[in-house]
């Protein structure tokens, strides 16, 4: 337990090593915010209601979506995969500490970082602009979007680990993240809330895991529709544990096939 | 002149051995640009018919001026690519090695990565606004269209270099590139849709709408004589700040790593 308690604390240390790149990072997620906020501000205009969704939904939604977004996509795990072409990965597998427990206490930390700091640019923005926000008070819709993120972490965990051990095989690492996020930007509603695309396509997307990822616990809160909740959750649930099926049988393979010289 | 030019074609090569070398990579990268731009397009076609965005604008001006951002941006990340690799330079101090040849230093860190990936994208859009325009628009607006981008890309050039001058500072580079790129995510709408004090910054302290919207304002003949001379002298006013600044930078450089 010690050790993953250094594991954490160092994990948080090294934001403090470029202090003005951590600052502008998080400069930046303020002007992103802010640049949604006028765009659908704009967009709507003089409407009440566009697309089924009335502006301060919208807006909650917008908003709300980018801070789940930062949170459940915040991973040290891009890193592996740059570790395993480095032949780096030998020392974790040497060491004796879980490598996955290891991930997870590092992404703990970066998420703990990122929620605590979220707190403080969703407070500016507020405060700059003053937005009119939905506020969810029913108990079973705050529960179901704490299930739904947890779930969302854990896919999104997993997907990235797995994306991260192509380096067992392929030099190529970065091509594959860059699809991934271009994916994730497409399937996961950072632009707009899924449910305004027609329903039979809309329906598809729930195959893929990127739903699940911070559409789906943005979505809950707001209230999701009943009959959308059990299919929601059944898929969530499954996309979980097959990532993290798939990410152990990856390590596995890749830790049985990996060879390095020159360390 | 010609010295340089050559020096340009060989790294311009260089370049596009290195990133043509791992096929699969470059077809997911080139794969990817093309979801990201597909998506965007239909996603504000979707926007501007659907709500109201358009103030004023007709829905193929507005797309007009999604195109213009496009060919900004991507034009951009053809010609400037090399300033993402800048950061590791400074860290690791091999920006000394790049401060002693007897080149100009931007022929490496700012042009010396030619992103052949985004030119397959650039050229669908090349064919997109060329479809849009040609025989809508008159010759002359279509002239001042051109000149007002050859502007825009001197301003992205100059922000550029601005990146470059805080990674020598500050060895800082990605995030004011991110940030620059999400700031500049709002010239894919007219800025006349956005409210003040957003619409100030990204007309006065970030000049997004010189760089994305006036080239198309050109073309629509909305500009006044005035607001055809505005975008040179802010382009050129913006450069010669950012070149200032980069002498600035490297008369503080230490050299970080080593």
């Amino acid at each position: 337990m010690e050790t993953y308690r250094n594991i954490f604390s160092t994990t948080v240390a090294e934001y403090a090593v470029y202090r003005f790149n951590f600052l502008l990072w998080r400069f930046r997620n303020v002007i992103t915010l802010l640049i949604k906020y006028y765009l659908w501000t704009a967009v709507y205009g003089s409407h009440s209601m566009l697309f089924g969704y009335s502006q301060t939904h919208m807006l909650t939604y917008i908003m709300l979506s980018t801070v789940i977004s930062s949170f459940v996509l915040a991973t040290r795990t891009a890193d592996v995969a740059g570790e395993i072409l480095q032949g780096k990965i030998i020392d974790y597998v040497l060491r004796p500490l879980d490598f996955f427990t290891y991930q997870i206490t590092r992404d703990v930390a970066d998420k703990l970082i990122n929620i605590s700091l979220q707190v403080i640019e969703i407070a500016i923005v507020i405060a700059l602009v003053k937005p009119v926000l939905f506020v969810q008070t029913n108990p079973q819709a705050l529960l179901l979007t704490f299930v739904f993120l947890v779930l969302g972490t854990i896919i999104a965990f997993f997907v990235n680990l797995l994306i991260a051990f192509l380096g067992f095989w392929t030099h190529e690492v970065w091509a594959p993240r860059f699809v991934f996020t271009m994916l994730v930007l497409v399937f996961s509603g950072s632009y707009f809330p899924l449910d305004i695309i027609p329903r039979n396509v809309y329906v598809l997307f729930f195959l893929t895991p990127f739903p699940y990822l911070y559409f789906i616990p943005t979505r809950a809160y707001l209230g999701m529709p009943p009959q959308d909740i059990a299919f929601t959750l059944l898929g969530a649930v499954g996309w979980s544990f097959l990532s993290f099926y798939l990410a152990r049988k990856v390590w596995q393979k890749g830790l049985r096939e990996f060879s390095f010289f020159g360390r | 002149m010609r010295h340089y030019l050559y020096i340009y074609y060989l790294l311009s090569i260089l370049s596009i051995k290195r990133t043509t070398q791992g096929q699969t990579g470059a077809f997911l990268f080139t794969l990817g640009k093309f979801v990201r731009f597909a998506m965007f397009f239909v996603f504000i076609y979707f926007l501007v018919t659907q709500s109201s965005l358009l103030k004023g604008y007709t829905a193929s001006q507005a797309l007009i001026i999604l195109m213009t951002f496009e060919l900004v941006n991507s034009v951009s990340g053809l010609l400037f690519r090399e300033v993402y690799r800048f950061r590791p330079l400074v860290v690791s101090g091999g920006l000394d090695g790049v401060l002693v040849k007897p080149i100009h230093p931007f022929m490496l860190v700012l042009l010396g990565g030619l992103d052949i990936l985004d030119a397959f994208v650039l050229a669908i859009q090349v064919i997109i606004i060329s479809y849009l325009i040609i025989g809508t628009y008159s010759w002359s607006g279509i002239l001042l269209f051109i000149f007002l981008f050859v502007n825009a890309t001197i301003i992205m050039a100059a922000f550029h270099i601005l990146a470059l001058s805080i990674g020598v500072l500050t060895t800082t580079v990605d995030q004011i590139m991110m940030i620059l790129r999400d700031v500049s995510e709002s010239g894919r709408f007219p800025i006349e849709i956005y409210k003040q004090p957003f619409r100030f910054v990204i007309t006065f302290i970030i000049p997004i709408g010189v760089m994305m919207t006036f080239p198309a304002k050109g073309l629509f003949g909305m500009l006044s004589i005035g607001g055809v001379v505005a975008p040179f002298v802010v382009g050129v006013l913006f450069l010669a700040g950012n070149m200032w600044l980069w002498k600035f930078a490297l008369r503080r450089y230490q050299s970080w790593g080593g």
